[in-house]
């Protein structure tokens, strides 16, 4: 089975083909305007997929929108299916928190076990997600986050993405995040 | 060998549109989900839900458009790359780009306006050719010079409102519901539109320009004093001084810049009365006169499947780098 997956949540996006449980080849860019010639140039290069795999967040709404659309068009023309993937559950590490500015004093956050979200990825207001830091361990940060530093800078990455097949759904429209208001003790 | 064929999507404000179009006028489909009753309630077009709509509903469209055709004989990927709400815009530019990649098909990104520009010249043998455009819409009044394809001069426009705008502000004012040009038309046509007597706004500027601000001014100050039956006679009134300024600067327009041709595109250009005085004015100038049909002068896709023809059939390509853009220039 041959897969596309394109993860483009962040300001840096990622392109990653695989063939069965190797990955075969991978492209990193930073415009939006690249995402549609790179992967045009890797299908090119592979040949057509037999899915694609698209990430849906959370981050940034056009980033997503643009990857999904492009997906769907993709999938139109060749005929194939598209699998949404929450994007957070692209790193190597099997188990960590993401956080990304959410804009009007909010922060996302998801946590992963076992290469799964634990949950629905939630918003919490600053303060309150800067009160409960001690009950994380590892946090990758999207991007940077106004007022909250110290984070390491990590982004996901297509080539991780594909593999979560366990994580695969149906629909490939963007994770709307809805607010959500949480005691320290269901964050694990 | 059969003529080439385009397929076009249309995505730049509430309406998800897809067409496929073979030669100058074959429509092979033209599919277009609107999302009007979504945004009625909240009064306006919102920019994230129909963003959000426009992806729900690319899948299903796109799918429906292409149980018409047979996919390998589509010969080129069109989509709108401006100007519109950015938000919507690039749900379509992107899904054009993704269908062109997997069709292996070039991608030509078109202007909403050079899709208005050019659709009364929709199904005809030959390529458009130099005329003088008026594009009347919702959001849009312009005068554009089409000297060649690809080539438009801006000669005038409106420095406030859209002539479509003004109907719907007075209609509003009349307590109508959106969108108020039909409505409005349709209750003129049993009025006297000398009852009133409103202002022809810019119509001795001495340039191309339009105004409408101020005609929707005049009728908000006189509403007040009518009383009894006046909403017919008020419409009438108010569409013969949008018609008239909209004509007669048409005409000016293009015996100024030496087109023999008027052309005529956009929502506000399905009014009647501005149809039949633009077609007597023209024939009083000896000008000849091309109305866009009807059926392709709201947001649709077919119009920009004929843009994309007209640039496929000339080598006039784009490419996939380039991103939608709410401010693309015509010009
Ligand atoms: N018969 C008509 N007479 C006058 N205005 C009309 C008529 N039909 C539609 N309109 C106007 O056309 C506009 C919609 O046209 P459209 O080309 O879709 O505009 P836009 O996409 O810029 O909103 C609305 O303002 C509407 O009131």
């Amino acid at each position: 089975m041959k897969t596309v997956c394109i993860e483009n949540s962040t300001a840096s996006g990622s392109l990653a083909f695989a063939d069965g449980n190797q990955i075969i080849d991978v492209f990193e860019f930073s415009r939006s305007g690249a995402l549609a010639v790179s992967l045009q140039n890797m299908l090119k290069r592979q040949g057509s997929p037999d899915q694609i795999v698209v990430g849906i967040g959370p981050g940034s709404y056009s980033g997503l929108r643009v990857a999904a659309a492009t997906a769907l068009g993709l999938s139109a023309a060749l005929n194939l299916k598209v699998h949404g993937c929450p994007s957070v559950l692209g790193y190597e590490a099997p188990e960590y928190s993401v956080v990304g500015d959410a804009r009007r004093g909010t922060v996302f956050v998801a946590t992963v076990r076992n290469y799964k979200l634990v949950s629905m990825p939630i918003l919490i207001p600053y303060d309150e997600f800067q009160q409960q830091l001690s009950n994380f361990e590892l946090i990758y940060a999207i991007g940077t986050i106004p007022g909250l530093d110290g984070f390491p800078i990590s982004v996901p990455k297509a080539q991780n993405l594909v593999f979560r097949t366990e994580s695969f759904t149906d629909s490939y429209e963007p994770l709307y995040l809805k607010e959500a208001h949480v005691t320290g003790a269901k964050i694990p | 060998m059969s003529e080439p064929t385009v397929l076009a999507i249309e995505t730049s404000c509430d309406e998800t549109a897809v067409a496929v179009l073979q030669g100058r006028s074959r429509l092979l489909c033209s599919e277009v989900a609107s999302q009007i009753d979504v945004h009625r309630s909240y009064g306006g077009v919102v920019p994230e839900i129909a963003s959000r709509n426009h992806l729900a509903k690319m899948g299903p469209i796109l799918r429906s458009a292409l149980t018409h055709i047979q996919l390998r004989e589509v010969d080129c990927v069109s989509a709108t790359r401006g100007p519109g709400l950015l938000t919507s815009l690039l749900v379509g530019y992107a899904a054009g780009k993704g269908l062109a990649i997997g069709l292996d098909r070039p991608f030509v990104g078109i202007n909403h306006l050079e899709g208005h520009l050019l659709s009364p010249f929709f199904g005809e043998a030959a390529c458009p050719v130099q005329s003088m455009g008026l594009i009347v819409s919702g959001g849009h009044t312009m005068l554009m010079h089409l000297v060649d394809l690809g080539k438009y001069i801006l000669v005038g426009q409106t420095r406030d409102d859209a002539a479509g705008e003004a109907f719907d502000k007075v209609a509003r004012l009349l307590g109508l519901p959106y969108p108020g040009g039909p409505i409005i038309e349709r209750l003129a046509e049993s009025g006297d539109p000398d009852r009133y007597k409103f202002p022809r706004g810019m119509l001795a500027s001495g340039d191309f320009d339009f105004s409408f601000s101020g005609l929707k001014t005049a009728v908000r100050y006189l509403l007040p004093s009518l009383r009894g039956d006046f909403e017919a006679d008020l419409c009438a009134s108010f569409q013969a001084a949008v018609v008239e300024v909209l004509v007669r600067k048409t005409i000016k327009a293009a015996k100024t810049f030496k087109a023999s041709i008027v052309t005529v595109s956009g929502g506000v250009s399905c009014n009647q009365s501005l149809r039949k005085n633009l077609v007597e004015a023209a024939s009083k100038a000896g000008l000849a006169v091309k109305l866009a049909d009807p059926k392709l002068t709201t947001d649709n896709a077919a119009m920009i499947a004929f843009a994309a023809f007209e640039r496929y059939q000339r080598g006039m390509l784009g490419n996939l780098e380039d991103e939608a853009d709410p401010n693309f220039k015509i010009h």
